[in-house]
């Protein structure tokens, strides 16, 4: 009897170990579903291939052709185009608040007028030194703090240099929000503008916006892939904004198309980056506003308060 | 009817500030009203006035002609316009660039005063550039990897039918970048008819060495491209490469993982000791009973 019962706690440790061995294999298996590793259906599909045969494969495999799944897009999204390492010069000297570049970005990535992935500035180091307006979208760093941050993987940086942010697996944490030096990244706090329909998300796009979920400026990747410039660049009208590869060693102008090379233009006009005593190795150079097109004017005030100096 | 009585007052209002707006005329100086263009009116002259209005007028006041302007309240002048060249002097002109007024800025600091001469004489020459096209006129490229040199020169027929090549015919030559051509060299062909640049050294190509190199002969609407083979290879740093702390574990740094697996694997090996030394108490405990 006492046996007995000794042999059933055993196997009964057994049986938890099993369960417990089961569980985990379970448990990668959903991994696994998520991670794109579809389970076959078992039912047969009719398919006409291109050379005219009729041929029949699982259901689970089929696709429309062209279209892109969800799948697609955060593969590519993840990966970054290659060989190159993009980069943005602010130019300054060049912004006089027209704020195009803010409504360009607002409508490609459907967001509310008080959501920023890029925002304008109204800047004065002190109550001596000359106010001036400054563009600021995400750094995109090479040393990103927020990244590191992210329990869950949602935030990466891909190899061409951009920081992307994938809402389907953000948890709404903040921390990035938290980590950012920049105050780069934005949180939807209510519904988005622009419900979600069945198109599918873009990581490369942020779109469609996810209530719960952190967002923030792409670099326009999706136009990058299309080998255009940011919406951001090219909205703006003065010329504010260049845009590049870093391996070519060239900028072009948003506004006026002219190619400059990038290592001149810093160097010719003291380029510098924000923060650059954090180590977070910016992508993003700003130059000096010095002999400026426009004077500072914000609502008719040449200078800022006080309390506004930073 | 109030929604009425709002729109009425607003639009009156705004007839007024345009009215306003419109009615506030440059005030230019006698003076300045008289000066007139310093640079030659040619080709040259015009051309760079062209690459400045490209760079720095174009964005408000559209194509020169072609009214595609900003519209701004008050509108920006086509600058092309008969109406406008034959209302303003060169003076007139060069002040108002300089000074600048409301939303046309100075460019003062800007543009050197060559610069905006330039300007003018680009808006005077207007078409006159185009005058004739030299139909016989081919434009041919040499690519040297011995010295990293790129030759152009153009070629003609002479009166008699001859070809000849062109002297001191203006030559941009430039690489391709992705969003644009970078200049690499401009000038004129020289006494044998051919004008040529050295491929930077540090300006790469991609990561083969592989650039396109176009050259353009404005004044000859002639454009030609030619592929390159031995440009230095871009130099790519994939950051996502090389070992980081970055949120995934896939490119962690192995001491990381080592420490990690290492710890948490002599967590669960003491953990499970323990359960064990519990359930031979248990047994022990069974059979002495």
């Amino acid at each position: 009897m006492e046996d007995k019962k000794n042999k059933k706690t055993r196997r009964d440790f057994l049986k938890a170990g099993l369960a417990f061995g089961a569980g985990s294999l379970a448990g990668v298996g959903l991994f696994s579903t998520i991670d794109g590793v579809k389970a076959e259906t078992g039912k047969l599909a009719k398919v006409l291939t291109a050379d005219g045969k009729i041929m029949e494969v699982d259901t689970s495999h089929l696709k429309e052709f062209g279209k892109k799944t969800e799948q697609d897009l955060q593969k590519r999204g993840r990966k970054g185009i290659a060989g190159r390492k993009w980069t943005m010069v602010i130019d300054l000297s060049k912004c006089r608040n027209a704020r195009m570049c803010m409504a360009a970005c607002q409508s490609a990535h459907e967001l509310k007028p008080e959501q920023h992935h890029i925002n304008v500035l109204a800047m004065q180091d002190a109550e001596k030194t000359a106010p001036f307006f400054m563009p600021k979208p995400c750094q995109h760093c090479d040393n990103p703090p927020c990244t590191k941050v992210c329990p869950v993987d949602a935030t990466f940086k891909r190899s061409d240099g951009i920081v992307l942010i994938d809402n389907e697996r953000c948890i709404g944490c903040r921390f990035c929000i938290a980590a950012c030096p920049y105050s780069a990244r934005i949180f939807n706090w209510s519904e988005p503008k622009v419900a979600a329909d069945d198109r599918e998300y873009d990581v490369e796009l942020n779109v469609p916006q996810k209530r719960g979920t952190v967002s923030k400026c792409l670099f326009s990747a999706d136009q990058l892939r299309d080998e255009k410039m940011p919406y951001c660049a090219s909205a703006c009208p003065n010329g504010v904004y260049w845009f590049g590869d870093m391996n070519e060693d060239a900028v072009t102008n948003g506004t006026t198309k002219e190619t400059v090379r990038f290592s001149e233009l810093i160097k010719n006009n003291a380029g510098y980056t924000l923060l650059p005593e954090l180590g977070t190795k910016p992508s993003v150079y700003y130059l000096p506003a010095k002999d400026r097109l426009f004077e500072f004017n914000l609502n008719g005030k040449t200078t800022l308060d006080n309390n506004e100096h930073v | 009817m109030k929604h009425i009585k709002n729109t009425i007052s607003l639009s009156v209002l705004l007839l007024m500030f345009a009215t306003f707006v419109q009615a506030q005329a440059w005030e230019i100086p006698d003076g300045e009203k008289s000066k007139t263009n310093p640079l030659e009116l040619n080709a040259a002259n015009s051309e760079k006035g062209f690459e400045v209005y490209q760079k720095n007028c174009k964005s408000c006041h559209g194509d020169v002609g072609a009214a595609n302007f900003m519209p701004l309240v008050p509108p920006p002048t086509d600058l092309g316009s008969a109406a406008f060249k034959t209302a303003n002097t060169d003076g007139e002109i060069f002040y108002k660039m300089t000074t600048g007024k409301g939303a046309m800025p100075s460019f003062k600091a800007v543009l050197s005063d060559d610069e905006r001469w330039a300007v003018i004489a680009y808006l005077r020459a207007g078409d006159k550039t185009d005058a004739t096209v030299d139909k016989n006129a081919k434009l041919s490229i040499v690519a040297n990897p011995d010295d990293k040199s790129i030759s152009a020169s153009i070629t003609t027929k002479d009166a008699t039918g001859k070809e000849v090549k062109l002297v001191g015919a203006d030559i941009e030559i430039s690489i391709k970048r992705i969003f644009g051509n970078l200049t690499i060299g401009k000038g004129k062909t020289n006494a044998t008819g051919a004008f040529s640049v050295n491929l930077p050294e540090d300006l790469p190509g991609d990561s083969l060495g592989k650039a396109t190199i176009i050259v353009v002969a404005k004044r000859f609407k002639q454009e030609e491209k030619i592929e390159i083979d031995w440009a230095t290879p871009s130099k790519h740093h994939d950051l996502t490469a090389q070992a980081s702390i970055w949120g995934t574990s896939a490119n962690a740094p192995w001491w990381i993982m080592l420490l990690y697996i290492g710890i948490a694997g002599s967590v669960w090996v003491v953990i499970i000791y323990i359960v064990l030394q519990i359930l031979k108490i248990a047994r022990l405990a069974k059979k002495n009973v």
